[in-house]
């Protein structure tokens, strides 16, 4: 079909599909709002209410949108553009769970600072935005629009904090190379469109198989590039070069905004084209994949050891578990699509719950440290034997870690149980080995975290339990809501999975 | 029901032990200790109680597996919660509880901080091994054999001695990376399951049922195997033991030797024997040469030992070579044996390191150089070294020759060779029990220590007597737990 | 609970009692209570053996409880007498109870002296049970019982570092034998379905599959198994290979030397062969090596035994090649006479070894030949009763050791499993006892005293006459022990009719087997004159190297050091690191290297890391067109 025809067939914009879209429209909708609401008067607790409200919102429209029975099986194709479906509002949801505990947690650090940061939240708005449409888009033209306006907000965020030590030079990292990463995706996308005359999704443009010596070999290559380019934001292994200095250099609740919204996001567009153009059943694609997770997987858990900065460790360990959840890619056939959305979807929830757990406690202690001593970063030192005189918070810290690492009672486990499903029904065990040994020696280094928050309290515990931080009040709430959470998803799954379904 | 009301009865009241402990209410200051002992007792014996009324209900009183409960877990992988006892099973919890209590009474003076939190772990570490004993759904088998392992690291990273972090990581990698396989061999049944019924099943009496190609079944088998040979352990993927026991407090190494490896020998038994009986038999040579190394090796390793505790974990790795000798030569005396053994060991092994704990308690040592002659002020202790140590070397009339004789009588039928170098092995046990002994209690005497207490009298004794008990009537298990393995 | 049943019970209680209450006991009551239930054992098991004689069934058994069950095969904890353990118990009860006695009183200055009893009554109640056994599982039980007491009283006064390795020693070399002991248990089960020791001396019989060779073996079933059962005997008997614990053991109290390592203990192993005959009748060969062990032994211990120069030593010498004796009479298959001479040697050599006991406690301890001398006017009892025990060994006419020991060396020459050499090693054998016999006393007894400070005089030793009593009892039974003739042919089986007796014995046999001892004593008259004589030039042991090693129990201990013992300390020492742990840590090790090796890339620069995207970039590209 020509794209003229195109046009014509998609003009017709009916209801079903404003409602369907209606998340995205109010948070589009609550951006313009808060742009006005600035306009009209500075006050950051004000701006902070309004965004949690949008996000609260769109969160409550998408989950009522997921449980309403608007979405038959295949989902909605609104233009060629954007294609709504189940797995796409359960992404979008975990995106605004993730922002909100952004933008709470975010409070806790701006309070710090003197003047209004509205701007910020305003970032982190259209951080989500781009998110939303990456989860939604069906079309590499829409995905590139959602992948860009993603990063150039990202790349304000990070370096937001001006004054601070690493603000500039992380800001400057980021910018440059999540550049060169979107372009060599945009050079990958001319490379495809050279090939199937189409960007949408839908048309299989891995049904032949590569040959090197014809011109298909232009489509293969444009392929890995627009793989690299998604590699890059979920940093994966050879990508990952950026993580670590920027996770550390980042604010804190900007690393967990990169470490949980992009890359959900990312990895829900990334599973929708690989399944809708078939990579998988392209056995030069899976070695590919194959290649990178393992690399993944090797060197995100052997980079971790020892390392002392929680930060840079985080980054390590995500580095690894994206390798982990690259085995979903790697499905046999058509029919096993659905599982492998579950496995992922269940598996990024474990991990984001994790990730948000810890740097709640990553942030309070910041500001803890920063009330009594000179600016620092939380080192493992830090933590020691908290669980003798912090006892909620280093629960819920042991309870995200060991999820992280996969034992029961824990999501973690469940989704790393999913992963293994998914690669015994797709028989490959290289990714099995890797996933042994990665969790191997994974435990090597989350171990030691646990017990640095088991050691017997010796000295310096009295002057951290300062009773004049502020914190102490609201945040319990919080972490033991998400300690019921974590402990309640981990050993009843079902309550999660069933919405997946 | 009954069975889960033991399991969350035991993780109720630790952490109602963990919350309670050193708080007054109501003019009564509560005790860790105290609480989990009650609970333990009470617990204990309303399992045997239920077990007795249930025996004389139902008719074929446990020689086949009794289901308990089967309700459904996670319906969308049609995983349950099944838990299920036999024979088999009932023994090795008995001697669960049993050993329970002996813990919680080594430990009545050793732990005094964090005394909460320690029996907390305790009691969560048996009710995860009751249900590795009891649960019949692979994934909840699973689960339990994990969670078990949670607050034993604890115990260990928490508790235990000078390289006590080391020790734990050790024993948590080497388990975990094990127990991933069997995971993965776990998964891969259910879905052969699937592929032949139809339906997803982790339910083990389902796959009973199943017929597996040899070519996978063996693959399949290895995965169980691997996590329970490390778990038994076998020569050569022991060498977490020695550092875990060593480092471990003293009810610790009680629970690991007395029970923990235990579970290793049931997993043989119950999973990979029964589930690939063609697999494992052709697998039976290796299996079997596995064991006569570790038998051999153990003794050696123990002899070359000067701390106690190391002594008598390497003495483990020996015993529990017997163990697995037996379990795969295919043969019904060796079941018995193997069984006897694995109580008996469980019984010397605990009695040996409620011993070093005993002596630590005294001198702050583990070294064999440090002891010496301590029967000169403490007869009453050098009779019971004496006692253990003779168990341990296997004399008759205690627990253990019944067993390792069965074993080994019954393997000889199969593997007569591999047998007269696993009898080597009873050189070996009375070289290093020899030494042990002597170098503890004989010589000249270093520095006066004084004689045990009633509470270590009771332990001792209590220990002793079943010792002796089971060395003489050992038909008191062979007549409960037999009936499986015909 | 019928007689047979309770007789252990007896020792056993008294035990328990002294376990349990241990040094709060007074001496009186303590010796009272290990005594007492000592004689209460003696006079049953005498009650027992007039009613085995008197009725018309030939065994006696006691069944208790079942034990364990191996497949079908049932393993009772129950007894059985029959004539041969008749004998069995009355020497360990009887002499038992005189040694009791002998300690009550040698021991009485000790502080762990309820300890000592103890052990004692242990021992009687684990040697009863290995004699009573009616099943081999239930006699190991015995066997290693006996192995575990004579260890704590070989060690008994554990703060000498030497006696603790004695013991050591002891426990393991025995146990070695009872390692192949276990193992030929495994083999009689797996050959013969029972582990009963009656039925397995009939089906050894009967079954065809049991002595037949199978195709692919060089020897039968019948054949290891007898031999892994001799490996246990000569354990326990301290016969070549494994005699060496024998003379370190003798580091223990005397009374213990006397009642485990010359009468009960150490001759388990004759009864266990004597009880197995119906085996080793299977299998020729091994009856002919059993024979060739004793005759070796006993030469070699004989010649041992000439250049020992303490006293308690050459005495365990002489008891090694006593029990030489009787393997040589088990071999020759002349059961009665070896178990006869089991019988006297008990009497005599427990004689000899309480009298020795006496003279070293009015020495102050001494045990050192060389140190002695003089003593036959000094100690004119001692001496005498030491003659009559020397008499007995030496097997003078009219002696109890005469009638046994001319019963062995008869039956020798004739015997199709034994045969002329063998005699004459018997014959030298008996001149080398009467030599050495002969140095012993004089040594001991004559030549003028070299030992420098007053006696302890005997009647200052409290209840003199007790200790007296118990050596006259003693000497009594070993001079009129021969009278008694013990007949057990009826119990045993005989050869098979394929073995025909090979040679008619000469008639001088006799008189030189007789005129033997004389020919010993007359020589070291002679010999040994400068021992005997009281004259002023010195007598010191010859120091010649020869004479050294013979000393040393001809340089057996050095050869085992050598080959055993210091290759297994090396292997230990040199792996206590435990290779395969290592090993796997190499792994760990392995990870970190990586982990230093990638950290480099994290080195923070911008522009490398622009680098590296394109590059890996480039090499992913590789990957799919290549």
């Amino acid at each position: 079909m020509t794209p003229i025809d195109n046009i014509v067939e998609v003009t017709v914009f009916t209801t079903e599909m404003f409602i369907v879209l209606s998340p995205i429209l109010l948070l589009s909708f609550g951006i313009v709002l808060s742009l006005l609401l600035i306009a009209w008067q500075r006050s950051q607790k004000m701006i902070a209410v309004f965004s949690q409200a949008i996000l609260t919102f769109t969160l409550l429209l998408s989950l009522h949108l997921l449980s309403g029975s608007l979405l038959t099986g295949d989902g909605v194709q609104i233009t060629t553009l954007l294609k709504v479906d189940h797995f796409s509002y359960i992404s979008l949801s975990l995106i605004c769970l993730s922002a909100l505990a952004v933008v709470g947690l975010s409070g806790q650090v701006l309070k710090s600072e003197i003047e209004v940061h509205d701007e910020y939240y305003l970032l982190i708005l259209l951080v989500t935005l781009g998110a939303s449409i990456l989860v939604v888009s069906d079309h590499f033209a829409s995905l590139f629009l959602g992948f860009e306006l993603l990063s150039i907000s990202l790349v304000g965020l990070v370096g937001y904090f001006r004054e601070q030590k690493y603000a500039v030079e992380t800001g400057f990292k980021y910018l440059i190379l999540s550049a060169s990463a979107s372009s060599f995706m945009l050079l990958g996308i001319a490379f495809i469109y050279s090939q199937t005359g189409n960007l949408s999704f839908a048309v299989n443009s891995a049904a032949v198989s590569w040959s090197p010596n014809s011109l298909q070999l232009f489509n293969s290559i444009g392929i890995l590039l627009f793989f690299s380019g998604i590699a890059f934001k979920l940093s994966l292994a050879p990508f990952h070069f950026w993580t670590p200095d920027v996770y550390q250099g980042a604010p804190t609740p900007i690393t967990l905004l990169m470490a949980t919204v992009s890359k959900v996001a990312m990895f829900t567009v990334l599973m929708k084209c690989c399944f809708a153009q078939g990579y998988f059943n392209n056995e030069h694609f899976v070695d590919v994949i194959l290649v990178i997770a393992l690399l993944s997987m090797f060197i995100g858990n052997t980079l971790a050891l020892k390392q002392q900065n929680i930060k840079r460790l985080m980054a390590y360990s995500s580095i690894a578990h994206f390798g982990y959840l690259l085995i979903v890619l790697v499905i046999s056939s058509e029919q096993n699509i659905d599982f492998a959305w579950r496995s992922a979807l269940f598996y990024l929830s474990a991990y984001i719950l994790a990730n948000v757990s810890i740097f709640t406690i990553v942030i309070l202690h910041e500001n803890r440290i920063l009330q009594n001593s000179a600016e620092r970063e939380i080192s493992i030192g830090d933590w020691q034997s908290m669980f003798w005189y912090r006892r909620t918070e280093a629960v819920l810290l042991m309870l995200s870690i060991l999820s992280l690492a996969g034992i029961p009672l824990t999501m973690g486990f469940i989704g790393k149980f999913y992963l293994l499903n998914q690669a015994v029904i797709s028989q490959s065990w290289w990714l099995i080995s890797g996933l042994v040994i990665g969790s191997g020696i994974g435990l090597a280094y989350y171990l030691p975290l646990i017990f640095t928050m088991l050691k017997s309290s010796e000295n310096s515990i009295v002057e951290n339990e300062s009773p004049s931080d502020t914190f102490v009040k609201s945040p319990p709430l919080f972490i033991t809501i998400l300690i019921i959470i974590s402990f309640y998803f981990g050993i009843f799954p079902d309550s999660l999975s069933q919405y997946i379904m | 029901m009954m069975l889960t009301i033991v399991i969350f009865g035991l993780l109720l009241s630790g952490s109602v032990a963990w919350l309670t402990d050193n708080k007054t209410f109501a003019g009564v200051k509560f005790q860790a200790k105290w609480l989990s002992l009650c609970a333990v007792l009470t617990l204990g014996s309303y399992f045997l109680l239920s077990i007795f009324s249930h025996a004389q209900s139902s008719v074929q009183n446990f020689s086949q597996l009794q289901l308990f409960e089967r309700v459904p877990w996670i319906s969308s992988l049609n995983i349950d919660y099944a838990l299920a006892l036999d024979q088999l099973s009932i023994t090795l919890i008995v001697l669960t509880f049993f050993l329970a209590v002996i813990c919680i009474l080594v430990s009545w003076q050793e732990i005094q901080e964090k005394a909460g939190f320690y029996y907390f772990n305790l009691l969560a570490t048996f009710a995860g091994i009751i249900g590795v004993f009891s649960a019949v759904d692979m994934f909840l088998f699973f689960f339990f054999w994990e969670v078990m392992l949670i607050p034993m690291t604890a115990i260990i990273a928490i508790w235990g001695h000078e390289n006590r972090y080391f020790a734990a990581i050790k024993f948590f990698i080497f388990t975990q990376v094990s127990s991933l396989l069997m995971l993965v061999a776990i998964i891969t049944m259910a879905y052969i399951h699937q592929q032949q019924t139809g339906l997803l099943s982790f339910y083990y009496q389902d796959w009973l049922s199943l017929d597996i190609k040899i070519g996978i079944a063996q693959y399949l088998m290895l995965g169980f195997f691997i996590a329970f040979a490390v778990k038994l352990p076998s020569v050569p993927v022991h060498s977490w033991l020695p550092d875990a026991h060593t480092q471990a407090p003293t009810a610790g190494s009680v629970l690991l030797a007395g029970v923990l490896l235990k579970t290793g020998a049931y997993g043989l038994i119950r999973f990979v024997i029964f589930l690939f009986p063609q697999a494992s038999e052709n697998f039976a040579p290796i299996a079997a040469t596995l064991a006569v190394l570790s038998i051999l090796y153990g003794a050696k390793m123990a002899f070359a030992q000067s701390d106690f505790k190391r002594l008598v974990a390497y003495s483990s790795i020996s015993h529990m070579g017997f163990v697995m000798l037996a379990i795969f030569s295919f043969n019904e005396i060796a079941y018995q044996g193997a069984i006897v053994t694995m109580v008996a060991h469980g019984l010397s092994s605990a009695a040996l390191f409620s011993l070093a704990g005993m002596i630590y308690h005294r001198i702050h040592s583990r070294s064999l150089n440090d002891m010496g002659g301590f029967w000169q002020s403490a007869p009453r202790m050098g009779g019971f070294g004496l006692a253990f140590a003779a168990a341990a070397f296997g004399l008759p009339g205690l627990a253990n020759f019944v067993g390792e004789f069965l074993s080994l009588v019954g393997a000889f039928q199969v593997f007569p060779i591999m047998v007269i170098f696993a009898a080597l092995g009873l050189i070996g046990s009375a070289i290093y029990g020899m030494v042990l002994f002597q170098k503890t209690f004989q010589g000249m005497p270093l520095k006066p220590v004084q004689d045990l207490s009633i509470r270590e009298i009771c332990i001792c004794s209590s220990l002793l007597g079943l010792l002796i008990i089971l060395g003489l009537y050992p038909n008191i298990i062979l007549h409960h737990s037999f009936g499986v393995l015909t | 609970m019928s007689l047979l049943a309770s007789l252990p019970l007896y020792p056993l209680l008294s035990f328990l009692i002294l376990v349990s209450y241990g040094k709060r006991l007074s001496w009186g009551v303590a010796s009272w209570i290990s005594v007492g239930s000592m004689a209460a054992a003696a006079l049953c098991s005498i009650f027992l053996v007039n009613q085995l004689s008197t009725s018309d069934t030939t065994v006696i058994t006691a069944y208790m409880w079942q034990w364990f069950s191996v497949g079908s095969a049932k393993v009772n904890i129950s007894f059985y007498l029959d004539a041969l353990s008749a004998v069995m118990i009355l020497v360990v009860t009887g002499v038992g109870f005189l040694i009791h006695l002998f300690a009550a009183i040698y021991m009485k200055s000790d502080e762990n002296f309820s300890r000592f009893m103890a052990y004692m009554n242990l021992f009687i109640v684990a040697m009863l049970v290995l004699v009573l056994a009616d099943n081999l599982v239930l006699l190991y039980l015995g066997w290693e019982g006996v192995g575990l007491c004579s260890f704590l009283l070989i060690g008994f006064w554990y703060k000498e570092k030497s006696n603790v390795l004695a013991a050591r020693k002891a426990f393991i070399i025995t146990r070695i034998g009872d390692t192949a002991m276990a193992i030929g248990l495994f083999l009689l089960f797996k050959s013969l379905a029972s582990l009963n020791i009656a039925d397995i001396n009939q089906l050894a019989q009967t079954t065809e599959s049991f002595t037949l060779i199978s195709m692919n073996a060089t020897h039968s079933d019948a054949y290891w198994a007898a031999l892994l059962l001799l490996g246990g005997a000569v354990g326990k008997s301290a016969q070549l290979p494994l005699q060496t614990w024998l003379p370190d053991a003798m580091a223990g109290p005397t009374p213990i030397s006397a009642l485990i390592h010359a009468a009960t203990m150490v001759t388990a192993g004759v009864y266990l062969i004597a009880r197995m005959n119906g085996v080793f009748l299977m299998t020729p060969e091994v009856m002919n090596y059993v024979a060739w062990l004793g005759g070796i032994t006993l030469l070699l211990a004989g010649v041992a035994a000439l250049a020992q120069n303490d006293i308690k030593r050459v005495l365990a010498y002489s008891t090694m090649s006593q029990i030489g004796y009787m393997m040589l009479a088990l071999g020759a298959g002349a059961w009665s006479a070896g178990v006869f001479h089991l019988m006297t040697h008990a009497f005599f050599k427990a004689l000899l070894f309480l009298t020795a006991g006496a003279v070293i406690l009015a020495l102050h301890h001494q045990q050192d030949l060389f140190k002695m001398g003089g003593l036959l006017k000094k100690l004119p009892v001692e001496a005498t009763l030491f003659l009559i025990g020397l008499a007995c060994l030496i097997a003078l006419p009219g002696t109890s050791g005469f009638f046994s020991k001319e019963a062995i060396i008869a039956s020798l020459w004739s015997s199709p499993t034994a045969g002329p050499s063998l005699w004459w090693c018997a014959i030298l054998g008996a001149l080398l006892t009467s030599i050495y016999s002969c140095r012993l006393f004089f040594l001991a007894f004559l030549g003028k005293s070299r030992f420098p400070e007053t006696l302890v005089p005997s009647d200052h030793i409290e209840n003199n006459k007790l200790l007296r009593g118990a050596l006259f009892i003693l000497a009594l039974l070993s001079l009129l022990g021969g009278l008694v003739t013990v007949d057990l042919s009826s119990l045993f089986l005989s050869y098979k009719q394929s073995i025909a007796n090979s040679y008619e014995s000469p008639s001088w046999l006799h008189v030189t087997a007789i005129a033997t001892p004389f020919v010993g004593i007359i020589f070291s008259w002679f010999y040994y004159k400068n021992y005997r004589v009281i004259s002023d030039e010195s007598v010191v042991a010859s120091q010649s190297t020869f004479v050294v090693f013979c000393r040393n129990g001809l340089g057996f201990d050095t050869l085992y050091g050598a080959l055993l013992i210091k290759p297994y300390c090396f292997v230990a020492r040199l792996n206590r690191k435990d290779l395969f742990d290592q090993t796997l840590m190499l792994t760990a090790w392995y990870v970190r290297i990586w982990r230093d090796v990638l950290s480099v890339s994290q080195n923070g620069s911008l522009r490398w890391f622009a680098a590296a995207f394109g590059l890996s970039m480039v090499g992913l590209i590789c990957v799919v067109i290549l």
